[in-house]
């Protein structure tokens, strides 16, 4: 993994007060869905425009995309008693 | 692209920096010097191909090694500032880049001052306006050139790459994760990811010469000196 990208990130957050301390606020329900339509690779080719546009103004969201992401993971499921 | 070099962890191997640190403060003569002959012609070659002259280096370093110590008019040494967050050459090296930008950000101001004959007889030069003391490491010129430069070149970057960028190195999402999403193979994934960081590195060093031709800063120096800033300006552990 490339570290230099989160060291850049950390860096602007550090040096922006409007971000530092900022409570990422979280997606409403209809945004969770295309969140995990995204994830899943369910998205037209304008609705994931649409959703990395509004990614890129409100970067804090990706961490809500990255978690709909690894729900899909096999590992993550609940194991069966 | 090149991840930034790693240093050892701070609990273990910075301990020798704190204890040489608190030496010389302390008025050991002799870990001073040993020091200086350690640090001295790396910090004068670091500061030459950043830029300055190699008066401006010597005379730069000068000062910097007697505030390290002895610290300015009402200022403690300035090594008091160093915590052991990360190695001690890396704490002087970015304290002295943040120093030569202040430099030249005053040689250009001083040529910009408006002389008696410009502004009438009557009128002095403003010399008071100058700062009369090198910036300190909260000191904004340089963190605040890097910031604008940096927001502005991830500004340029394409929201699909913007967000590949903020999935897999953030937020830990595996690339072929990521392939699965945009529906691309894992490799477009990898190249996107590659153009991106080219992209941000690229133009942020254009927009650090476009404010400050001088400063001669490689891309890999500028990660750094992101990396060092908390350490910089960071708090005791």
């Amino acid at each position: 993994m490339d570290t230099s990208f989160s060291v850049l990130v950390r860096f602007l957050q550090q040096s922006s007060d409007e971000v530092q301390g900022r409570e990422a606020v979280a997606p409403d329900m209809e945004m969770m869905q295309r969140f995990e339509a995204f994830a899943r690779g369910g998205c037209s080719d304008s609705e994931r425009s649409s959703l990395c546009q509004i990614i890129k103004d409100s970067p804090q969201w990706a961490s809500f995309l990255a978690e709909s992401v690894k729900r899909l993971r096999p590992d993550t499921s609940i194991p069966v008693a | 692209m090149g991840a930034v070099p790693s240093e050892p962890s701070a609990s273990t191997s910075y301990e020798e920096d704190l204890r040489t640190v608190s030496a010389c403060i302390n008025g050991d003569n002799r870990a001073l010097e040993a020091l200086q002959g350690r640090f001295q012609k790396r910090l004068m070659g670091q500061l030459i191909s950043r830029g300055a002259t190699e008066t401006e280096a010597h005379d730069l370093l000068a000062d910097l090694w007697a505030e390290c110590i002895v610290g300015r008019q009402d200022r403690p040494p300035l090594f008091e500032k160093y915590h052991g967050k990360c190695g001690l050459y890396t704490w002087m090296v970015t304290v002295a880049t943040h120093r030569l930008v202040d430099l030249k950000r005053r040689q250009k101001f001083q040529g910009d001052l408006p002389t008696p004959r410009d502004a009438g007889d009557d009128v002095a030069p403003d010399f008071d306006r100058l700062p009369s003391a090198a910036a300190s490491p909260q000191d904004p010129g340089l963190r605040e050139l890097m910031t604008a430069a940096l927001r502005k070149a991830m500004a340029q970057v394409d929201s699909e790459a913007f967000l590949l960028l903020h999935l897999v190195y953030l937020h830990g999402v595996m690339q072929r994760e990521a392939a699965r999403m945009f529906g691309w193979h894992e490799s477009k994934v990898s190249r996107t990811l590659d153009a991106a960081m080219e992209t941000i590195a690229t133009r942020t060093i254009r927009e650090i010469k476009a404010v400050d031709p001088w400063l001669e800063i490689s891309w890999q120096d500028f990660v750094e000196l992101c990396s060092t800033t908390d350490a910089l300006l960071g708090k005791p552990r």
